[in-house]
């Protein structure tokens, strides 16, 4: 397996409004994909098969990161998330795997900490309903 | 988390989650930085400080800015009777910045979502390549139980 830095998670881009991703993966304090457990969660509150696909599709994103004002960093593509409803491609690295989201972001709030840390966190969903898969 | 965040809230219950995640907590992987070492725009372009001088706070300030800050400015008013403060470029700004160092990010899977963890139950994994194949499989499962219908 490539590895770009030596280090195992090599790239996170991000789609600013207008379409370019954006390596903003060092602006990162952590990234978390929420998935579906498996089919034996979702059965207990199935309705019908259609309602099952839909919950098995469901995905949720959040980044959480520094604040960061540098020229096509985070704030630069994330500033956009409240004027704006574009779908964003979110693309992860690791370990010379690749997994790419279309994502739809809700949010892009900042906060100031006691100790002066200016920190954000940015929630999504993936846009299309289809399960995105490594390859 | 302390504040309010707009999301589209999930279809199920949190027990029907479960989270994978990259971590790089600002305690261990991250370390002060220069504006120059983040680029700062601040630093890059120059700011702007305003202050509201007929307030205790804006008059500690403004103090900071004029005895203490060592800092070139030049001052005027502005017609609501704040004071904007101009900061050239190439300075020191106001705020602390961090930056990234290189070291391997955590790798976890946890019972769960944003909401919280039904069982506290968390992995950590010891490579990277052990999570992407956790997590891939997991991707496949769900895309073929998907497909199936």
């Amino acid at each position: 397996m490539s590895k770009e830095n030596g280090l195992g998670w090599s790239t996170a881009s991000v789609d600013d409004a207008a379409g370019t991703a954006r390596a903003i993966k060092n602006d990162f304090t952590s990234l978390q994909f929420a998935t579906p457990r498996g089919v034996q969660d979702v059965t207990g509150i199935d309705k019908s098969a259609y309602e099952r696909l839909l919950l098995l599709a469901d995905f949720s994103v959040t980044f959480n990161g520094v604040f960061n004002d540098a020229s096509n960093m985070s704030h630069d593509v994330f500033k956009t998330v409240p004027s704006t409803s574009v779908a964003r491609t979110v693309t992860l690295t690791v370990s010379g795997q690749t997994l790419a989201n279309e994502c739809l972001f809700t949010d892009y709030p900042l906060s100031r900490s006691d100790s002066g840390e200016l920190t954000f966190s940015v929630p999504g969903v993936l846009a299309d309903g289809t399960v995105p898969l490594w390859a | 988390m302390a504040y309010e965040v707009n999301r589209i809230e999930p279809k199920m219950p949190v027990h029907g989650y479960q989270t994978f995640g990259i971590v790089a907590p600002t305690s261990t992987h991250w370390q002060a930085a220069t504006c120059a070492e983040v680029e700062c725009a601040a630093h890059v372009n120059g700011w702007d400080t305003h202050v509201d001088e007929s307030t205790p706070l804006g008059q500690r300030q403004a103090h900071y800015i004029r005895k203490e800050a060592r800092r070139a400015y030049s001052e005027s008013k502005r017609p609501d009777g704040l004071t904007t403060f101009s900061f050239k470029a190439g300075q020191t700004c106001f705020r602390q910045h961090r930056k990234r160092i290189e070291r391997e990010e955590l790798f976890v899977r946890r019972n769960g979502d944003h909401r919280g963890s039904p069982d506290g139950v968390r992995r950590t994994y010891d490579r990277p390549d052990q999570w992407v194949d956790d997590f891939a499989t997991h991707q496949e499962e769900i895309a073929r139980l998907n497909q199936r219908g």
